[in-house]
């Protein structure tokens, strides 16, 4: 059962990275939504499909489109789901146990926001100088607010829609 | 729907062991991120761009340039004024904005962007993901690990698939309900838009693992006894002959650095 939880949620990661693209009429760019299914793994399955769908999705949407980039996305992307999920695991007190919604989700996200930018602003740093690497931190930013935001109101829509998914947990 | 960079071909690089291909590409990019000489960057450089027409053609150049094109010249535009060092070429308003060592800085950081991206190039046209993941397991990845990337690879289309599908049905719903797919879409509009498309995406890849895991049970995978097993990349003559290559191009590479440093 748990290959086949990896198996899907990294195609799904990979899938999503690749496919889906949400466009900024500011800045004529776009972000992606695999910072979302990180954090939708995070929140609902747990922190080992998490490091391992999200660092595998991510790398393997980088081989499809910017190969260099897919051995930092490997570690970095699996670092952020690892510890958002590690975060957002923490249990609740009696009283709020019963809630969906667990205030260690944005500390979780929170988490996982800074080890992607301080992990992709170290990594582009090595590789091609601080100054280009800074340009892409408020982009790197905005993706993983962005991202957090849609996977918490995703995890809490597919919880409450398809309750067997809190059984895939590992 | 999703390519990838692969290609088939019978070219020497596509016979080359995949292996042992991943060895040298794992050292060039090690060397390409050391400290050393611009000269031995550019030897690096110039290695790889003369496999790639060797083996390839002139024109697989262009992609991968095209895809960094835009690093490139951040690379070019940021680099010089973070580095004040040694004499001044240009200077505005009492700032030096381009000095030598901004100079051989941005140079530096061309030369390794380029040269990482080509290499990652050579290797992704050349070497199919099924080998990529043989190596990978010769090289004592484990096989349960091996075998959620390749079931994961294998689903990528059908979850692609299943994306348009959905996409498809929500825009018809959306049809019915009025125009709201009309006009100048705001992110956070787009946004909220996406929300229930994701959730049906999520919840009908899900409910596929449980019929994956089943298929998977029925192979066997998890019992103690194994059922199946992977394919072993060749081995013998072949194998011995492209590692003394690459054990050759890895002295080589390995005697310029330290010449170099």
């Amino acid at each position: 059962m748990r290959i086949a939880v990896v198996a899907v949620l990294t195609a799904v990661t990979a899938v999503l990275t690749v496919l889906v693209r949400i466009p900024v009429p500011a800045t004529k760019g776009y972000f992606n939504l695999g910072d979302t299914v990180i954090y939708f793994c995070a929140f609902s399955l747990g922190p080992v499909t998490a490091l391992l769908a999200g660092g595998a999705g991510t790398a393997i949407a980088d081989l499809i489109g910017y190969p260099t980039f897919a051995p930092i996305s490997l570690f970095v992307h699996g670092l952020q789901g690892l510890a958002a999920a590690l975060i957002a695991g923490i249990p609740l007190g009696k009283a709020r146990r019963r809630r969906p919604f667990s205030p260690y989700w944005l500390a979780g996200a929170g988490a996982g926001t800074l080890i992607m930018c301080a992990g992709y602003l170290g990594a582009e740093t090595v590789m091609y100088g601080f100054g280009p690497a800074l340009t892409e931190l408020p982009f790197n930013l905005v993706q993983n607010v962005i991202g957090a935001a849609v996977g918490i109101s995703l995890s809490l829509a597919v919880r409450k829609a398809y309750p067997p998914v809190e059984e895939l947990r590992w | 729907m999703i390519g990838t960079f692969y290609r088939p071909g019978r070219t020497f690089l596509h016979r080359f062991d995949p292996r042992c291909k991943l060895v040298l590409l794992l050292l060039f990019v090690v060397l390409f991120l050391l400290p050393l000489r611009l000269a031995f960057y550019a030897g690096c450089l110039l290695a790889v761009v003369l496999l790639i027409l060797a083996g390839l053609k002139a024109r697989e150049l262009l992609p991968p340039l095209r895809l960094i094109g835009a690093i490139l010249l951040l690379v070019v535009v940021l680099t010089p004024p973070l580095h004040r060092q040694g004499p001044v070429y240009v200077r505005v308003l009492g700032w030096p904005l381009l000095t030598a060592a901004g100079v051989r800085e941005t140079v530096r950081l061309l030369l390794r962007l380029a040269g990482i991206t080509l290499a990652f190039f050579v290797f992704l046209r050349t070497t199919s993901p099924e080998e990529l993941l043989l190596s990978l397991r010769w090289f004592g990845l484990p096989f349960h690990a091996v075998l959620a990337l390749q079931i994961a690879l294998q689903y990528i289309p059908t979850v692609g698939d299943l994306y348009l599908q959905v996409v498809e049905a929500h825009r018809l719903r959306r049809c019915e309900q009025g125009p709201l797919a009309a006009g100048r879409r705001r992110l956070r509009r787009t946004v909220k838009e996406l929300l229930p498309v994701l959730t049906s995406i999520l919840i009908l890849a899900i409910r596929r693992i449980t019929l994956l895991a089943m298929a998977l049970e029925l192979r066997g995978v998890g019992l103690k006894t194994r059922r199946t097993s992977y394919a072993t990349l060749p081995a013998g003559r072949s194998l011995l002959r492209d590692a003394l290559i690459a054990a050759a191009i890895a002295g080589a590479a390995l005697a310029a650095a330290v010449v170099f440093t």
